[in-house]
């Protein structure tokens, strides 16, 4: 038995980890095709040639949530300090530094709003619960603002929820109830983000790699460059069996024949498909799914077999899918003193700020320093990101999209008064992200395909967009969950896959609940 | 007896159709000179010699109101199916073509605003009421914005009727009031539109092309490229006789001399007076009167003759007047398609789509195609305009006014979050009107003439610049009353003209325009 993975994602190190661990499979009778190096898919953070940092997205985590993450990341052994796991390693780090926001709303006279009120009228509140209430059948492909009002979408609560979440208004109905449900626990601390649990440095650094290098010492196959471009697919009596591969290994085409007990896990679509990179002068240039072809065997595999989805519910319309993230490699201290002293809030300790009145809708984040291992002392890295990137600036009379580094900081020093000289020798890495809320488009139940689909022999989908009862996308937990799921039920694992802890049936987080929906 | 029609709008088409129909003139015995082909003046609708489609307008008519138009037009065979007559043919039209707006409003979050009520509260109320019971003579020349305070310009009910008529906050007083009046009827059905009648095709070949026709066959002497230089007055006793006409035909000066039952009907000033076109990617130039010499002629007859009216009231103040329209030629069914699916309304039954958190304020509105005789089966065109071009858009970082038409497509998709793809091969064609609403500029009773002032022997004035009582401005209506009175008036024929529906006065739209008033 062979398996092969398609796309190096965390669903892919995860389903390689699961199938060692708890498969019993050899690591070298794995593979993981990655088109685009490094590892890791989304879970970047990488120095650049410059010396200036880059991640596109900044992950939090939780732990009361995230159950599957948890599981594998107890057994992955920690980079710098092999004797504890990742698992260990991140519960300490959070027991250190405590998030608990003083500043998650600035709005446009720089006042911290209060934001212990959720802000909500009757109607908002009694909106928000018939959708909570209403069932995914009868959701359908709504969006949400086909059941909340436009008051709704100036409250604390949305501004929080949103930009937390990287939630638009016309965003699934179905999937903004999923989050409601899943992380009800913390709706009544939203506005300090104190659920929230930050990894000791950025993902790539404190999962990807370790989880890379448990995978290595396992004998795993890496193999980098390389493009599946097709996968033969057979029907035989009604059931889908995957019986070759097409491979482009740095312009060469080779095929892998696959037997019939060998297995395949298909990354289908990625949120970061098609991201790009600015500089410090330059926009990020303006790609698409046809520049990056990163959708096209999806699509292929897709077209005539429902039961494998649809990718063009989630890839067609970039406007609704699209926004923009940076980060900034700050070389003297004078702009996290100064955000330190605004916000009341140490780095590391914050959250997301947002700026309310930010046409953008931007938000930065501060995080605990080093960011990186290996990052000089005097060198400070922060991320933010803004929602609507195609919108004029307050300050900047551009589009996000059509700015360099150098103004984006511009605009950010005018939301918070701040002088520009806060960043000088800085440097800003604008990234374009047009797929990256692709999967919270509205969407049809049969849109996404199951992890293993009802009649595939030996193929599975690990992603963001494979249906899973119950839990939510735009996380790392799907992922792995995805990648558990399919890689137990194609095993016949009979270990139990750790439930979705279900807040929304915990007495005591409903009555918090109803009492912050009334403060 | 010859009459001299000075300028060809609707006015002086209308006015040549009454006096052959009701005053018995041979069409021999009427000459219609025009400095600016083609003949309709304002009514134009257009395919320009690239292939792109231009209206400057878009007109709404009403079968409730309208009542000169309909009693002209029920004269007048249709174009296209001669034997039925326009108000026929529209009637049935619009039996077939219902407009009931599902998406008026469109806000940040392209919610589709539920405009059902009109967003009043008490003081709103209070204030519309007193300004609707004011009398003329006291509102003077004041301003809306002197009688309804800043709460009620965020309202429901003025977003949707500033933008159905293109009212600003500083126009004048006594034309909000007479609208308010004139239109009672409209309020309750405000929110779908569902007053209002559309033409078959645009309204120069719905309207202008068969009442131009009509008056061909009549023997009717249409002369363009015929520009009236001056009209020399001779003055009796007090009364003015308009006694020679010197004209500049394509550029060689005569002159006519007018005997003493010769009749002159002179359209004073216009709406349309120094449009200019932009094209696809350029703007359009931004004419004034200096560049168009289109109000000199009212402006030396009225300099010492104060019953000849006011022109600078109403064309001294661009800012005021101007706002700019745009119509897109699609040649492919995308965007309509994603128009009709986000809408909820097939082309021609929507109305008009206003966003309202547009800087330019802007609204777009979809025809029931084809809009114009003879357009080829895969082209669509939509019109469109914003009532503030000189702000700085929300998706482009300049005005309106200075915008190509691919810019202006580019901020319509941003309202719309549609990928700019749906107008590949599209072209929009931008237009500048510095005077569109000038003639709702605050002005005093006197600055319009009367049609025919009481000084006044020979020389008749028409168009929207003329005195009518209870009739409302920005309407096909307002000029064909006008010279329907002007020409009933000088040919002392006793036929009655139809009078101004008086809706203010019937209980049924009273009670439900209060019923509205509260929902």
């Amino acid at each position: 038995m062979k398996a092969y993975f398609i796309g190096s994602g965390i669903g892919a190190l995860a389903g390689a980890a699961f199938l060692i661990r708890d498969g019993g499979v050899a690591g070298r009778d794995i593979t993981i095709y990655e088109k685009r190096l490094p590892y890791g898919g989304s879970l970047d953070g990488a120095r650049l040639p410059d010396g200036s940092y880059s991640l596109r997205g900044g992950r939090m985590l939780t732990t009361d949530h995230y159950e599957c993450t948890w599981d594998l990341l107890s057994t992955i052994p920690n980079a710098g300090d092999p004797g504890r796991t990742v698992r260990d390693e991140t519960l300490a780090f959070n027991e250190a530094h405590v998030a608990h926001s003083q500043a998650r709303l600035v709005d446009r006279n720089r006042h911290k709003v209060d934001v212990s009120t959720m802000g909500f009228t009757m109607q908002d509140r009694l909106e928000l619960v018939r959708l909570t209430e209403a069932s995914e059948d009868k959701l359908g492909n709504s969006r949400i603002t086909d059941w909340l009002s436009p008051p709704f979408f100036t409250t604390n609560f949305w501004f929080m929820w949103q930009t937390t979440f990287a939630f638009q208004p016309w965003h699934s109905a179905v999937e903004f109830k999923r989050y409601l449900h899943r992380f009800m626990n913390e709706f009544p601390r939203i506005e300090t983000l104190a659920g929230v649990k930050r990894t000791v440095f950025n993902q790539y650094d404190a999962i990807v790699v370790p989880l890379v290098k448990w995978l290595e010492g396992h004998d795993v196959n890496f193999a980098g460059g390389v493009d599946v471009t097709d996968i033969e697919i057979a029907t035989e009596a009604g059931k889908h069996v995957v019986k070759r591969l097409t491979l482009d290994r740095n312009g060469k085409p080779e095929t892998v024949v696959i037997a019939t007990d060998d297995l395949v896990f298909l990354q289908n679509g990625s949120m970061t498909d098609a991201t790009s990179l600015g500089t410090q002068d330059a926009p990020p240039p303006r790609l698409t799914k046809q520049d990056s072809q990163g959708w096209t065997l999806w699509e292929k595999i897709a077209r005539g077999r429902p039961e494998f989805g649809n990718p063009a519910a989630f890839n067609s319309s970039i406007p609704e899918s699209c926004w923009e993230s940076f980060t900034v490699t700050c070389r003297n201290p004078r702009f996290f003193d100064a955000m330190e002293a605004f916000t009341g809030n140490v780095a590391g300790t914050g959250g997301l700020v947002t700026f309310t009145e930010s046409n953008w809708l931007m938000s930065v984040v501060l995080y605990h320093q080093p960011h990186f291992a290996g990052q000089p002392a005097d060198v400070q890295v922060f991320w933010g990101y803004a929602l609507h990137p195609d919108r004029i600036g307050n300050f900047v009379p551009k589009a996000m999209a059509d700015c360099g580094g150098a103004d984006i900081l511009k605009e950010l020093c005018g939301h918070l008064n701040f002088d520009l000289s806060v960043f000088d020798n800085a440097t800003c890495v604008p990234c374009r992200l047009p797929y990256i809320t692709s999967m919270f488009m509205p969407r049809n139940t049969s849109d996404r395909p199951l992890p293993v689909p009802a009649n595939s022999k030996n193929l599975a989908f690990v992603s963001q967009f494979v249906e899973i009862p119950d839990d939510v996308v735009f996380t790392v937990e799907y992922s792995v969950r995805a990648a558990q799921m399919a890689v137990y039920q194609l095993l016949g694992i009979t270990r139990a896959i750790p439930p979705i802890t279900r807040h929304d049936k915990s007495f005591r987080v409903l009555i918090e609940t109803v009492e912050k929906a009334f403060a | 007896m010859k009459a001299y029609f000075i300028g060809g709008g609707i006015g002086s088409l209308s006015g040549a159709a009454f006096m052959i129909r009701d005053g018995g003139i041979p069409g021999q015995d009427i000459t219609i000179f025009e400095k600016r082909l083609p003949y309709g003046g304002s009514l134009d609708g257009t395919r320009l010699a690239d292939g792109s489609y231009s209206m400057r307008g878009g007109r709404m008519l009403t079968t409730e109101q309208y009542e000169c138009t309909w009693d002209l037009l029920s004269t007048i065979p249709s174009y296209s199916r001669p034997k039925e007559n326009i108000l026929n043919e529209t009637v049935a039209f619009n039996e077939l073509h219902v407009t009931h707006a599902q998406a008026r409003l469109v806000d940040a979050n392209r919610h589709k605003v539920d405009v059902s009520t009109m967003g009043f509260s008490m003081q709103d109320r209070i204030e519309l009421t007193r300004l609707t019971e004011t009398s003329e003579e006291k509102l003077g020349n004041s301003l809306i914005s002197d009688w309804l305070s800043p709460p009620f310009f965020t309202t429901n009910f003025w977003y949707m009727w500033q933008t159905t008529f293109a009212f600003q906050t500083w126009h004048s007083a006594v034309e909000f009031r007479r609208y308010l009046r004139r239109f009672m009827n409209e309020f309750p059905m405000m929110n779908t539109l569902g007053g209002v009648k559309r033409t078959v095709y645009n309204q120069y070949d719905s309207i202008v092309l068969p009442l131009v026709r009509w008056l061909e066959g009549r023997g009717v002497n249409f002369v363009g490229g015929a520009d009236v230089e001056d009209i020399e007055i001779v003055t009796t006793d007090g009364r003015h006789r308009a006694s020679r006409l010197v004209l500049n035909q394509d550029g060689a000066r005569r002159s006519i001399d007018l005997a003493s039952d010769d009749l002159v009907f002179y359209t004073a000033g216009s709406m349309t007076d120094a449009t200019s076109l932009g094209s696809h990617d350029s703007p359009p130039k931004p004419l004034t009167k200096a560049d168009s010499h289109g109000w000199t002629l009212w402006e030396k007859l009225a300099a010492g003759r104060p019953e000849f009216g006011n022109p600078a009231v109403f064309n001294a103040c661009i800012p005021e007047s101007s706002f700019e329209s745009f119509t897109v030629t699609c040649r492919n069914p995308r965007f309509f398609d994603a128009m009709q699916a986000f809408s909820g309304n097939v082309a021609g039954t929507g109305g008009l789509v206003t966003f309202t958190d547009s800087n330019w304020r802007m609204s777009i509105v979809l025809y029931t195609q084809p809009y114009f005789p003879n357009q080829p089966d895969d082209i669509q065109i939509f019109w469109g305009y914003g009532l503030f071009p000189d702000r700085v858009g929300n998706f482009v970082p300049r005005p309106m006014s200075e915008c190509s038409g691919a810019e202006i497509l580019k901020e319509l998709c941003g309202h719309l979050r549609f990928p700019l793809s749906v107008f590949a091969d599209a072209s929009c064609v931008p237009c500048w009107m510095p005077y569109i609403m000038s003639m709702f500029m605050p002005r005093s009773y006197g600055d319009r003439p009367l049609p025919v002032p009481l000084t006044s022997q020979n020389l008749a004035f028409i168009g929207q610049y003329v005195e009518l009582p209870e009739d409302a401005v920005f309407t096909i209506e307002y000029s064909v009353r006008a010279a329907m009175h002007a020409v009933y008036q000088l040919l002392k024929i006793d036929r009655a003209i139809p009078p101004v529906t008086p809706y203010d006065k019937s209980l049924k739209v009273l009670l439900q325009s209060v019923v509205k008033s509260f929902a």
